[in-house]
């Protein structure tokens, strides 16, 4: 009976090596196998690894590198070492001890333990590259490195590591030097890549930012994404720092005055809008007119935010400057600085003053500025420049009907202009320019000489014709009504008015050539008696331009 | 183990009772074959762009090239005991469809898909059989066999995958797939039958056809698991030796 019994206990005994030697001993693991970190500062923990790693230095399981001195502490020097394992590095098994002469300061660093692994490969190096080669690499940049490689779980497997390019990547592949089977690959390419963080806007939304990492660890307000250098600079409420700097007495310095944050979820809400909101009207433009930035060659566009303090509006210094506080201006070459608001408690128009970057049609009014400057070049005064501040408002508008969804209230795209920061409403509107007592229609302009003839009044009569054309409606001054394209073919409007006041229109336009330029440019794009001609040309007309 | 121990203390009970002589005892089978595939899909998740992006992967079920090998011995009557021990590889490519979150806004995620290099599975088994030995004549033999199996599996895995991507964004390409090996072990099952034609007393050839079965959990490093049906249909043809 026992001969006949053999087999099968033969069978029942691979079985039970079978399941015994797949099952894991987590006890086991957790005592001797496995990573340990260590993180030693306080001179009892230094004691405590000390004779452990002096054993292992003594037994080769650690070998020093160079020590490096310390470039900022001169007395110091950091000493390096790897783990091997019966003369194989440990892959990821390092220490480094931060020295003062002969004496320990800190020790941190991940140790294996527990391995025990026979070392001779099976497969040879050329095994391993002809392994990595079917995976498309070429691994030709330097030998292979036979290493323990962790796994999961406090195991270990013999590997070669060999670092393979392939097409736009260099990449790390770690071969089972039993089975020449790929463990792991990944990408090896240490690129000074820009990083996206995470910020909260001046009305609480979260977005995304598009930053650097600088050398000092910080993360800071530099696009590297977008094609143009994108930088925010955060004047800490410096105001002559920041008149210094418009007025081209000094530059500011990159590494030290861009807006930053510690951990990439930026909280200065301020930054954080001027920042994404310049990089979304760059796309915008690229996207709905093909142009490339505000000069069509990429110039850089430089934000200031915190040009002043709140708390110095009543300044001397601070009643200077009021446009660092209830207002926001283009400077010239894409420079762009944004004003603090008012203190609590101060109102200008009976409206409360919030950071004004915060607005995302602010933003892309002020860009727009820049267009402007680098096309047309409309005179900043009279009706050239009332078609001036109307262009950068059609921009505004657009951008934000662009990236929001259509509405009333914060964070919702609609005519007013600046509505989510200042409030109520914001400070003029399309729809209705007579609603903050601007004309719309020209036979009621302004004529007087202020605001430079009244740019940023007359230009109501512009933005109110832009308005009409797409949503249609009645003027109220003339009674004249509008079919307008309606809002889903905005695009055409929008076209038609970019076309015209960055191609056609002259510095010293009026706004009968504003007329006759768009009613080109609708013919231009769409063609004689098209929808969009007719629009502009029936929108002109009600707002009284000829 | 319970079919086994109720096997022997059976052959145990019963009075021996005089075979034929030409009845082998014991009998040795070394053979090679084809493995059906299973398919295997997976749903790996990273961070880019401080969002969560997403891969499907779909492993394919290419048929495993397969070997084995067994050793059976009859105990009482038509009944027996056995081991078997098969090997499955497969070398193929898996298809990725993902989903990878925008650089400047939330919620627009652009799709990627494509098929990574050629991704290797392997699958070992050890499989523990009751025979039941059909009653027949002549030179052809046919067998049934079921039992417990034990299956390690071993497959390269997709970690995260490498796209590319250009201002203004709005789209991204797949470019490669990161992997990494998996492996792990799972009970199973098994049951076949094989058919046989002795050419002599002690030399045969054998066409099986076996279906085994276990559902494997490979784990990440990250603690998820991809859930993985080892085994499937065999087909093969073998040589038997019988003593
Ligand atoms: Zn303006």
């Amino acid at each position: 009976m026992l001969r006949r019994l053999r087999p099968v206990m033969a069978a029942a005994a691979a079985w039970l090596l079978l399941t015994t030697s797949l099952a894991p001993h987590p006890e086991a693991q957790v005592e001797v196998r496995g990573p340990v970190q260590i993180t030693a500062g306080a001179p009892a923990e230094i004691r405590q690894w000390t004779p452990l790693l002096e054993g292992m230095l003594r037994g080769g399981e650690l070998r020093r590198r160079p020590p490096r001195p310390d470039r900022v502490m001169s007395v110091r020097s950091h000493d390096r070492a790897d783990q091997y394992h019966r003369g194989v590095r440990v892959f990821g098994g390092d220490v480094v001890l931060q020295m003062e002469s002969a004496q320990v300061l800190s020790i941190f660093g991940t140790l294996h333990r527990g391995v025990d692994l026979d070392t001779a490969p099976v497969i040879d190096e050329a095994g391993a590259l002809a392994a990595v080669e079917r995976r498309g690499a070429e691994p030709h940049l330097d030998a292979p490195e036979l290493v323990v490689l962790p796994r999961d779980a406090g195991a270990y497997l013999l590997a070669w590591r060999i670092r393979a390019t392939l097409p736009g990547d260099i990449r790390q592949f770690f071969v089972d030097a039993r089975t020449g089977a790929v463990l792991l690959d990944f990408s090896d390419v240490k690129s000074q890549v820009p990083i996206i963080g995470t910020g909260t806007g001046v009305l609480g939304d979260q977005k995304k930012l598009s930053v650097r990492r600088a050398v000092n660890g910080q993360y800071v307000a530099e696009d590297g994404r977008r094609p143009p250098t994108l930088r925010t600079y955060d004047m800490q409420g410096n105001i002559t720092r920041t008149v210094d700097f418009l007025s081209g007495r000094v530059n500011l310095n990159p590494a030290t005055e861009l807006a930053a944050d510690a951990d990439n979820n930026w909280t200065d809400v301020m930054a954080v809008d001027a920042h994404v909101y310049s990089g979304w009207t760059y796309d915008f433009l690229f996207k709905r007119f093909n142009r490339r930035g505000l000069d069509n060659g990429d110039v850089r566009i430089v934000s200031l935010v915190h040009p002043a303090r709140r708390e110095d509006f009543s300044t001397p210094l601070g009643s200077q400057w009021p446009l660092f506080f209830a207002n926001a201006a283009y400077f010239g070459s894409g420079v762009v600085a944004y004003g603090v608001g008012l203190p609590p408690g101060v109102t200008a128009g009976g409206r409360t003053w919030d950071y004004m970057s915060g607005a995302l049609d602010i933003v892309a009014h002020e860009l727009a500025h820049g267009v402007t400057d680098y096309t047309s070049d409309l005179i900043y005064l009279n009706e050239p420049g009332a078609l001036n501040e109307a262009f950068s408002d059609i921009v505004g508008t657009s951008v934000e009907f662009f990236y929001q969804p259509a509405g009333t209230g914060p964070l919702r795209a609609d005519y007013l202009l600046g509505e989510d920061v200042v409030r109520p409403n914001g400070i003029r509107s399309m729809a209705d320019p007579g609603m903050f007592g601007h004309p719309d229609h020209y036979a009621i302009r302004y004529t007087g000489t202020a605001d430079n003839g009244g740019v940023h009044i007359n230009s109501g009569i512009a933005n109110h014709a832009f308005y009409l054309a797409i949503e249609g409606g009645t003027n109220r001054t003339s009674g004249m009504a509008v079919l307008g394209v309606g809002g889903v073919n905005r695009q055409q409007i929008e076209n038609v008015f970019y076309r015209a006041f960055t191609e056609l229109l002259p510095s010293s336009a009026t706004f009968s050539i504003a007329r006759a330029a768009t009613i080109q440019a609708a013919r231009d794009l769409y063609g004689v008696n098209s929808s969009p001609e007719r629009a502009v040309t029936e929108a002109w007309t009600a707002v009284g331009v000829h | 183990m319970l079919v086994l121990a109720l096997g022997a203390s059976a052959a145990d009970a019963q009075p021996r009772r005089p075979r034929a002589p030409r009845e082998p005892r014991v009998f040795v089978t070394v053979g090679a074959g084809a493995l059906t595939g299973t398919e295997a899909t997976d749903r790996v998740e990273w961070l880019e762009h401080v969002e969560i992006a997403v891969a499907n992967v779909s492993y394919g079920s290419g048929a495993r090239r397969l070997v084995g090998g067994s050793v059976g011995v009859r105990l009482w009557r038509q009944l027996g005991a056995g081991v078997a021990f098969t090997s499955a590889s497969h070398e193929g490519a898996a298809g990725v469809e993902g989903r990878i979150p925008h650089p400047f806004h939330y919620e627009q995620p652009r799709d990627i898909s494509g098929e990574t290099g050629a991704l290797s599975r392997s699958e070992t088994g050890l499989h523990l059989q009751v025979l039941y030995i059909v009653p027949t004549t002549g030179r052809v033999g046919l067998m049934l066999s079921a039992g417990p199996s034990r299956i390690s599996a071993r497959q390269d895995t997709v970690t995260r995958v490498q796209f590319t991507e250009a201002f203004p964004f709005d789209t991204a390409a797949f470019q490669r797939a990161d992997t990494r090996a998996l492996s792990a072990s799972a009970p199973g099952f098994n049951a076949g039958a094989e058919a046989t034609y002795m050419f002599t007393r002690s030399l045969g050839v054998v066409g099986l056809v076996r279906f085994t079965r276990a559902s494997i959990a490979l784990m990440r490093p990250d603690g998820d698991r991809l859930s993985l049906d080892a085994g499937g249909v065999q087909a093969g043809a073998a040589v038997r030796v019988a003593f």
